[in-house]
C-alpha cells in the first residue's frame, strides 16, 4: 500500500467521489475535523491499495489546533444517558441499509482490506447492533461498574467517587480488525473525551465512515464536536502537536510503533497500550464428535484470517488424539474456505506460507494443505515456539502430553485461548491466566465476546478517565472511626484527650 | 476445493554418489573457458543436481526430510531430467538450525550480516568454500578478464569478521584475486586515503573499486563534497558493487544516480558499473554483464517461483528466486529466496548465452500484517541442534 501526496487531484464538491476506471477505482473520502466535515478542497493523501485509491485530505497544522481547542465542557456535562441516547441513534442510522456512509463501508471495506464482503458484513452489523441502548450499558457496565459515576459523586466507602474525562485522547489505531477502530472511538466518546483519531492505513474507510455517521447524525451535538478521525504520517510535525497537547494516548500496533510513540509522549500522560498478542486453541479430552470440533477451531482461525489478536494460530491436541484431529481440522477448513473464503494475500502472504510449509517439512512435520496456499494444517512432533507465523489461515497442530508443556509456552503474550471441553475448562483456567492469558472462551467462539469481555487484561474506559474522589469527613464514620471531629484533632492536633476550652468553645 | 491427503512420504532410493559426476563440475568452475557461450547440456546439470541431491539424501536430515515430504528420488530425476521437482530448503531454516550435510574435517559457520534482525547460519567446509571462491575466479575470468596489473580497492574491514559474517569473508577474497587495499576501519570508511590510493596507482594499474553500493556511493558523496575529481577513464578502470543497501536500504539511492556520480567524479563509465549477486545460503557468485544483465553460471538452476504454488514462472514473469546449486557439500544449497525476480532466456547483447536473473525487491516481512507479535521475544524458544 502507497501513500502519495496529490496536489494535482481536482477540488471535489460532493462528500465523496467513487469512481471506477478501469483495473483501479478511487474513492475521495472527506474526514471529520473538530466535529466538521472536512472537504477536499486542498492537498490531499493518495493511499494506493492493490486496485482501489482513497484519497482523503492531508491533514494541516490548522486543523491541529482546531482539534486541541474542541469543546469539552458541554460534553463532559452531559449525562451519560444523553451520550447512550445519541449513539444509540447513530446506531440506527448505522444499521439502515440506506444510510450513505453504511453503504460506502460495506462497499469498499472488503476492496481496502481483502476480507470477504460477508465478513466485513458481519462486522459492521455487530457495530449497529452494540449501539443499542441495553448493549451500551453492558459495556460501560464491564469497564466501569455503574456508568452513572460518568455523571455524578457514588458513595463507596468513606470517600464520594466520580470518573471525570481525561480531556483529549490521541488514538493511533491499526487496521487489522475493522471493529477495533470503532469501538475505539465510543469508549473515547463516551467516556466524553474530545476524541481524536488517526485511521489506520491499512482500512482507511471503516473507522472513517462511523465517524462521518456519527458527525451527521447531529452535527451539533456535543459527542460529534469532539470528533476529529483524520489519517496522518507517524512521526509528522502534525502528530507531534496531537500528541503534545494529549492527556491520554492509546495506541495499537507492533512494540516499536507502540515504543516510538511512548517517547513522544509528555511525562505523566497516560499511554493506553494494545499491543503484540497471539492466541491458541487446547484440546483436553475428547468425546468422539471431531467434525463439530474440526468446525469450531476453524471458525477460530478464519476470523481475520489470524490477522487479529484473538485469531488462533495453534492448537495443542493431546497426542492420542491427533490421528483423529487432523481430518477433522481439515474438513472444518476446507468448509469454512468454501463459505467464507480467505482473501488474497498477494505474493509476500503466499510467499511465507510456502516458506513455512517447507520449514515445517525440513523439520520432518506433518503438512497438510489445500491446492494453493488457501490454508494450511502443520502438526508439529511436540509443543514448540513457532518463530514466525505466516498467517493466512496457517494452523499449527502440538500434540501435547501434560498441560505443564502447554504452560512452558504461555506467557504475557497470549491474549485468548479457547478451550474444549468446555466443561473442563476450570481445571485449566487458573494455570492458565496465571501463565498470562487474559481470556479463555470456548472453541469456536474467539471472535465473538460476550458481555463482561475484558480487552487484553484490562479495562480501557478505566484508563480513558480520571478516577476523583471527595473523602468524607468524619461525620461519616464508615468501619473503623469511633472519634468525633474534636475528639480526632484534639488528640492529633493538640496532643491532648481534650480539646483545648479555646478550641472547644469555638 | 480439493487438497491432497496426509503425506506419505514414500522413502526414496539412493544410489551410490559417483565423483566423476563432480570431476567435470570442478573442471568447469575451476578451468573452464568460455563456458558462458558454450553451455553443458541439461543432462550434464540433471547429473549434477541429482548428484548433489543424493549426497544430501545420505547425509542431511532436513533434505531427506524434504524429500520424502515431496516424494522425491533422484531416479526419477536421472530419468524425467525434472529439475522443478528437487525439494527445496527454505532460507529461513538456516535461521531456525544448523543445517548440514556431509564434510570431511571441519565446518566454517558463515553467517548473514543480520540486516533483518535474524542471521543465517551456513555452514562450509573447506572444499564447499574452495567451490565457491572457484565460482568468485571464474566469474571474474569471464566478465573481467585476466589481468595481473589490476589492482583492488575494496571498501571493506581487511580481515574476515570473526563472527563469519559471509559478505565480510567474501570481500576478502579479492586480495586472492589481485593486489588489494581495504579501507573500512573501525566501522570508518577512509575516504580520503581511497581517493590518495587511486590518485598515486601508476598509470598501468587498472583500478577496481570494490564494495556495497552505500559505501561506494558514500565514496562519491565525498568526492561531490571536496570537489575532487578523479579522472579514470583511461585505466579501463570498474566497480564491483556487492552486498546490496542492507540496513541502510532507506538510503538507496537509483543505479542512474549512482553511474551518473561513477562517470562525474572517476570517470568510469555507466558499463563498468557492475553489480555481484550472491546470498549467504548460495554457494556460487552471480556477475553481471556489459549490459547489466546478470548471467546465470552454467552449473546453477535458477528460477522463480510462483508464490501461489511454487511453479516455476514463466520467461520474464516475477516469483520467488530458487536456486539448485550443486557446489555445496556441506550443505544443501537447493534454496528458496528471500528474494522475488525473475528470469529470462532471450539472448544478451554482450553475446553470451544461457538465462539471466534480474532481482525485483525482498520479501516483505509479516509484520505488516496481523498483530505484530514480537517474534524475536517468543521465537527464543525455538528448537536448536542440528538436523
Amino acid at each position: 500500500m502507497n501513500i502519495t501526496t496529490d496536489e494535482d487531484v481536482a477540488p471535489s464538491g460532493v462528500a465523496v467521489n467513487e469512481r471506477d476506471a478501469g483495473a483501479s477505482s478511487e474513492l475521495r473520502l472527506p474526514t471529520v475535523v473538530a466535529g466538521e466535515v472536512c472537504m477536499l478542497d486542498r492537498d490531499v493523501l493518495r493511499l494506493s491499495y492493490e486496485d482501489v485509491d482513497v484519497i482523503v485530505p492531508a491533514p494541516s497544522l490548522e486543523d491541529a489546533e482546531r482539534v486541541i481547542a474542541s469543546p469539552r465542557q458541554d460534553l463532559s456535562k452531559m449525562s451519560i444517558d444523553d451520550i447512550t441516547a445519541f449513539f444509540a441513534k447513530v446506531g440506527e442510522a448505522w444499521s439502515d441499509p440506506a444510510n450513505h456512509w453504511r453503504k460506502i463501508a460495506s462497499t469498499w471495506v472488503p476492496r481496502v482490506t481483502g476480507y470477504s464482503p460477508q465478513f466485513v458484513e458481519g462486522d459492521l452489523t455487530f457495530l449497529g447492533n452494540a449501539l443499542k441502548r441495553a448493549k451500551q450499558y453492558d459495556f460501560l457496565e464491564t469497564d466501569l461498574g455503574d456508568p452513572s459515576l460518568l455523571d455524578e459523586w457514588n458513595r463507596t466507602q468513606a470517600v464520594w467517587q466520580r470518573c471525570v474525562p481525561q480531556g483529549l485522547i490521541t488514538h493511533i489505531m491499526v487496521g487489522n480488525v475493522p471493529l477495533a477502530s470503532l469501538f475505539t472511538l465510543y469508549r473515547s466518546l463516551a467516556t466524553k473525551n474530545v476524541t481524536v483519531a488517526k485511521v489506520p492505513s491499512r482500512d482507511v474507510v471503516s473507522a472513517l465512515c462511523f465517524a462521518l455517521c456519527i458527525q451527521e447524525t447531529d452535527v451539533d451535538h456535543p459527542v460529534a464536536k469532539a470528533l476529529s478521525a483524520l489519517y496522518w504520517e507517524a512521526g509528522s510535525v502534525f502528530e507531534d502537536t496531537l500528541l503534545d497537547a494529549s492527556d491520554a494516548v492509546s495506541v495499537w500496533g507492533r512494540a516499536p510503533a507502540i515504543e516510538a510513540v511512548k517517547q513522544r509522549v509528555r511525562s505523566g500522560v497516560d499511554v493506553i497500550e494494545f499491543g503484540p498478542k497471539r492466541s491458541f486453541g487446547l484440546i483436553l479430552s475428547h468425546d468422539g464428535d471431531w467434525e463439530r470440533t474440526g468446525l469450531r477451531a476453524a471458525c477460530d482461525v478464519m476470523a481475520y484470517d489470524q490477522e487479529a489478536c484473538f485469531s488462533l494460530q495453534e492448537i495443542y491436541v493431546p497426542s492420542a488424539h491427533l490421528d483423529a484431529a487432523l481430518p477433522a481440522l481439515q474438513h472444518g477448513l476446507e468448509s469454512f474456505e468454501q463459505r467464507s473464503p480467505r482473501r488474497g494475500l498477494g505474493a509476500d502472504g503466499d510467499a511465507h506460507i510456502q516458506r513455512a510449509r517447507l520449514e515445517a517439512e525440513a523439520e520432518g512435520w506433518n503438512v497438510l494443505v489445500a491446492g494453493g496456499t488457501q490454508w494450511t494444517i502443520i502438526a508439529t512432533d511436540g509443543p514448540v515456539a513457532i518463530p514466525e507465523h505466516p498467517l493466512g489461515r496457517v494452523l499449527y497442530v502440538h500434540p501435547y502430553r501434560g498441560l505443564d508443556e502447554v504452560l512452558a509456552l504461555t506467557s504475557r503474550d497470549v491474549q485468548t485461548v479457547s478451550v474444549e471441553p468446555w466443561d473442563q475448562v476450570l481445571t485449566v483456567a487458573d494455570d492458565l491466566v496465571l501463565a498470562g492469558v487474559d481470556r479463555v472462551v470456548p472453541l469456536g467462539r474467539m471472535a465473538r465476546f460476550r458481555p463482561g469481555f475484558v480487552h487484553d487484561g484490562f479495562h480501557p474506559m478505566r484508563r480513558m478517565v480520571r478516577w476523583v474522589t471527595i473523602e468524607r469527613g468524619l461525620e461519616q464514620k464508615y468501619r473503623f472511626k469511633a472519634d468525633t471531629q474534636d475528639e480526632d484533632e484534639a488528640r492529633v492536633l493538640y496532643g491532648r484527650h481534650e480539646l483545648p476550652a479555646s478550641a472547644a468553645e469555638r | 476445493m480439493s487438497s491432497n491427503t496426509i503425506r506419505s512420504g514414500k522413502a526414496p532410493t539412493t544410489t551410490r554418489y559417483r565423483a566423476a559426476e563432480y570431476d567435470s563440475l570442478d573442471e568447469l568452475i575451476y578451468e573452464g573457458a568460455d563456458a558462458y557461450n558454450t553451455r553443458p547440456d541439461h543432462a550434464t546439470v540433471v547429473q549434477w543436481i541429482a548428484g548433489a541431491a543424493e549426497w544430501h539424501l545420505e547425509h542431511s536430515n532436513v533434505f531427506k526430510h524434504l524429500a520424502a515430504a515431496r516424494g522425491f528420488s533422484t531416479d526419477e530425476l536421472r530419468a524425467t531430467g525434472d529439475l522443478a521437482k528437487v525439494p527445496l530448503v527454505s532460507s529461513g531454516v538456516f535461521k531456525r538450525r544448523q543445517v548440514t550435510s556431509g564434510y570431511e574435517g571441519k565446518t566454517h559457520n558463515t553467517t548473514s550480516s543480520g540486516t533483518r534482525g535474524s542471521i543465517s547460519v551456513v555452514a562450509r567446509d573447506d572444499r564447499t568454500l574452495e567451490r565457491f571462491v572457484g565460482t568468485v575466479l571464474h566469474g571474474v575470468r569471464s566478465f573481467h578478464g585476466d589481468s595481473s596489473l589490476r589492482e583492488g580497492i575494496v571498501l571493506s574491514p581487511g580481515s574476515a569478521s570473526p563472527n563469519g559474517v559471509w559478505f565480510s569473508y567474501v570481500m576478502t577474497l579479492i586480495a586472492l584475486l589481485h593486489d588489494a587495499s581495504f579501507f573500512v576501519e573501525n566501522s570508518t570508511l577512509q575516504c580520503e586515503a581511497i581517493a590518495d590510493a587511486l590518485e598515486s596507482l601508476s598509470p598501468e594499474i587498472q583500478p577496481v573499486l570494490v564494495g556495497p553500493p552505500a559505501l561506494v556511493w558514500g565514496f562519491l558523496d565525498y568526492l561531490a563534497q571536496q570537489g575532487r575529481v578523479i579522472d579514470l577513464s583511461d585505466r579501463r578502470a570498474f566497480a564491483l558493487m556487492a552486498g546490496g543497501w542492507k540496513k541502510r536500504v532507506g538510503e538507496q539511492v537509483s543505479r542512474a544516480e549512482l553511474t551518473e556520480r561513477l562517470n562525474d567524479w572517476l570517470g568510469i563509465p555507466p558499463h563498468a558499473l557492475r553489480d555481484v549477486y550472491n546470498m549467504v545460503e548460495l554457494n556460487t557468485a552471480l556477475f553481471e554483464c556489459e549490459e547489466g544483465r546478470k548471467h546465470v553460471p552454467p552449473w546453477l538452476v535458477a528460477s522463480a517461483r510462483r508464490p501461489a504454488d511454487l511453479s516455476i514462472a514463466d520467461d520474464g514473469e516475477d516469483g520467488i528466486l530458487a536456486f539448485l546449486d550443486p557446489t555445496a557439500l556441506s550443505y544443501p544449497a537447493f534454496i528458496l529466496s528471500d528474494d522475488f525476480g525473475s528470469l529470462r532466456c532471450r539472448a544478451c547483447g554482450c553475446g553470451r548465452v544461457g538465462p539471466t536473473l534480474t532481482v525485483t525487491r525482498r520479501l516483505a516481512g509479516i509484520e505488516e500484517r496481523g498483530c505484530g507479535l514480537s517474534l524475536e521475544r517468543y521465537g527464543s524458544q525455538t528448537r536448536n541442534g542440528s538436523l
